[in-house]
């Protein structure tokens, strides 16, 4: 049996969703569907119910990709995902009116349904009655009270579901009824099953600070401040602790596999590879966590409406904010978090502006970069020289950023405009285990993607920079034996082949080989440049600056900057990329749009500072 | 009203002559902030009044505007139990109808009727 789980956004369904199936769901892979909609399965003895997870509607018209999934799994249209046998309606039961007019429109399908309605607390809460009896009469479907995020109801609902107990809806308006009427039904409707009890003043209240110009403005602010702290600072513990589990992993590994060769595979290539991006996971736990927590609470609807204005000048809506706030701490949660973007093509725009904005990985290269190259000078007066390179720098990726999603929206992403209209849910408390699940299968996603797409990368990587294997006698220290490793490896020659591409730039073929190696991820440039020029950076940071000040003039050192500000350099951001939107067509697009920008720009840096 | 308005729609009556058949009526987002007013058309981009139209604003529903983002940003509006964040422009304009006591007095008793009946 497959049952879709249908209702209008807001009402609380994948709390439901997840209250009701638990872990037992994946995501839907279904080929050629760019929005994956989860499916999750309840089962008791022999029966088995599979429901799938439709993202929410309003009518049987899409206006956006994700609604025209559902309309068109519910039509029976969709080429790869076979139409439901019934219909799960979720509704809200203190605000039943649009839930209703979608009921009006699902009810001319013809398919069985059974309506649970969520939400029946908020109104007992408020002093008011929903009448479920009354409903389930008017409407000839049996409806389920449920409060999701308490799970009160949903075993009754299951057991529902379990036994089919669905019927087919009675015709309640004419087949071609336009919106005017189907509202009037609706309000005809609830007038009969609701008495609303006393108004929300909570929210009423909330509002009156959280949206208030200055005041919530400020609040906002003091929000997004704490949520981009929060990544950077509360999820550093965590990685350090991650860190070091890789590196004694590692170092066990050393100790006991003997075959040097072998050794560096499973400790560099597969480890090490992998190591470096699963230490993200913290973060991209705790960005879910913020993200899924001030979406459930209503915050972040409000906080989208007040953004809108600013986000509305590049093109975006008010929600592209968290996606592109959380890149500047790395771009995988962002890429991540942007799934709360409901429009398909805000989302696949805000998706490709986030590996321009400056993520933590390019502060050791700016670090580097700016303390070798630019003098430690005071501009004005009070400013240094270096913290002005500094933001510059920020600033030219967030800047850039925004316009390519801006011009992305008048090209690739134009078309009927998805207005900005949303609704500010009543403010509520988040449930845990819907937070809990969400976060655990947004976790798997990503670990999936760290396990196959990474993996192969980073093997790549590994083949191109220690093999085929240099001669190393006992004699040289170990950072000479990897300068001598590094300046024979595939890698090096690679440098060299490609090199004359960046010869305009005045890039040498070690910092050509900086570039690929730093594939991996950007942080690595350092590394490598320390590898090549025989210094270990770990230990003496100043010693590489001085170095690199000796060999590079000015020009190139803010060349490989302005190049670094939007170089997609990157290979985890591809792959979660691809992961998102569902094709290698969007990373591949991105790369080269940045990789076009980085060069163009490095150039002109580089005439200019000549 | 002059004579060749009268059989106007509203909408194409404040398109063409740029002021309305009603001395009350007015777009939406020239409202200011409090005042209860009714919903006489939603006019725009066919895919933003349908998802307007789906939200709950259509024709002869009361909303009240709640307030205005900051920088001349979206509008919020109250219809009964639902709010929303709206932005308006060319893809999404909306006509409405001021309210004075009287009419919302009318308003008020149509809702009372409506509930308890």
């Amino acid at each position: 049996m497959r049952v879709a789980v249908v209702g209008t956004p807001n009402v609380g369904k994948s709390t439901l969703f997840n209250e009701l199936t638990g872990l037992q769901q994946r995501v839907g892979n279904f080929p050629g569907v760019t929005v994956e909609p989860l499916v999750g399965r309840i089962t008791e003895g022999a029966t088995s119910v599979e429901l799938i997870d439709l993202p929410g509607i309003y009518g049987m018209v899409a206006t956006s990709e994700d609604e025209r999934l559902s309309i068109d799994v519910l039509a029976g249209r969709h080429p790869s995902i076979q139409a439901p046998d019934a219909i799960l309606l979720v509704m809200n039961a203190s605000a039943p009116e649009k839930c209703l007019v979608l009921f009006s429109h699902l009810s001319q399908l013809g398919l069985p349904m059974i309506i649970a309605s969520t939400m029946v607390d908020t109104v007992k809460g408020r002093g008011g009655v929903f009448d479920d009896i009354t409903l389930s009469h008017a409407l000839g479907v049996p409806v389920h009270a449920v409060v999701g995020r308490k799970g009160i109801g949903v075993g009754d609902l299951r057991d529902g579901l379990l036994r089919a107990e669905w019927s087919v809806p009675k015709a309640v308006v004419d087949l071609d009824a336009d919106i005017v009427k189907r509202f009037a039904w609706s309000r005809s409707v609830c007038a009969d099953v609701l008495v609303e009890g006393k108004a929300d003043t909570r929210s009423a209240r909330l509002d009156a600070v959280l949206l208030h110009p200055v005041w919530g403005t400020l609040t906002f602010i003091v929000v997004m401040g704490l949520f981009f702290q929060s990544i950077f600072t509360w999820a550093q513990p965590l990685m350090d602790l991650i860190d070091a589990g890789v590196g004694s992993l590692q170092a066990l590994l050393e100790q006991s596999i003997s075959n040097p060769l072998l050794a560096s595979f499973v400790i560099n290539g597969i480890i090490g590879g992998v190591g470096s991006v699963v230490v993200f996971l913290p973060q991209i736990l705790l960005l879910n966590l913020l993200v899924t927590f001030l979406e459930e609470c209503g915050y972040l609807a409000r906080a989208a409406f007040l953004v809108d204005r600013a986000m509305g000048l590049f093109g975006l809506q008010g929600r592209s904010f968290i996606p592109l706030l959380g890149s500047f701490a790395c771009a995988i949660p962002g890429i991540m978090s942007a799934r709360i973007i409901p429009s398909y093509r805000d989302r696949m725009a805000t998706i490709m502006a986030t590996p321009l904005m400056t993520c933590s990985a390019r502060l050791p290269v700016y670090l580097l970069l700016i303390g070798a190259m630019i003098p430690a000078t005071t501009v004005l007066g009070v400013f240094s020289l270096q913290a002005v390179v500094m933001a510059s720098l920020y600033a030219a990726g967030a800047v850039s950023g925004l316009l390519i999603a801006l011009v992305l929206k008048r090209t690739m992403f134009r078309g009927g405009a998805v207005p900005f209209l949303i609704e500010f849910p009543p403010y509520r408390l988040p449930s845990a285990k819907s937070i809990g699940v969400t976060m655990v299968n947004r976790s798997k996603d990503f670990l999936t993607t760290a396990g196959t797409v990474i993996l192969g990368f980073s093997i790549a990587l590994w083949i191109l920079t220690e093999l085929p294997r240099a001669d190393v006698s006992g004699a040289v220290s170990p950072v000479d034996a990897s300068r001598i490793q590094i300046e024979q490896s595939y890698a090096a020659d690679l440098g060299r082949t490609i090199q004359p591409v960046f010869e305009p730039l005045g890039f040498d073929w070690r910092v050509t080989l900086g570039i690929i190696s730093s594939f991996a991820a950007r942080e690595t440039f350092v590394a490598a440049m320390g590898q090549i020029y025989a210094s270990d950076v770990q230990e003496s940071d100043t010693q590489l600056r001085e170095v690199l000040r000796a060999r590079y003039p000015l020009s190139v050192g803010l060349s490989l900057l302005a190049f670094y500000v939007f170089a997609l350099q990157c290979i985890s951001t591809m792959a979660i990329m691809k992961r998102e939107t569902g094709s290698w067509k969007w990373p591949a697009i991105a790369f080269v749009i940045t990789f076009v920008l980085a060069y163009v720009s490095a150039w002109i840096v580089g005439i200019l500072s000549r | 009203m002059k004579p060749e308005t009268r059989n106007l729609k509203p909408e194409t009556c404040f398109r063409i002559f740029g002021f309305s058949p009603n001395k009350h009526m007015k777009p939406l987002h020239t409202c200011p902030v409090g005042t209860q007013c009714r919903i006489l058309s939603v006019t725009g981009d066919d895919s933003c009044v349908r998802r307007a139209n789906e939200l709950g604003l259509v024709e002869g529903v009361c909303c009240s505007i709640e307030r205005r983002a900051p920088f001349d940003g979206p509008v919020e509006i109250s219809m009964g139990r639902s709010r929303l964040g709206v932005r308006l422009g060319n893809e999404l304009s909306i006509l409405v109808e001021v309210l004075d006591a009287a009419h919302q007095q009318l308003m008020r008793r149509q809702n009372t009727a409506a509930n308890v009946g």
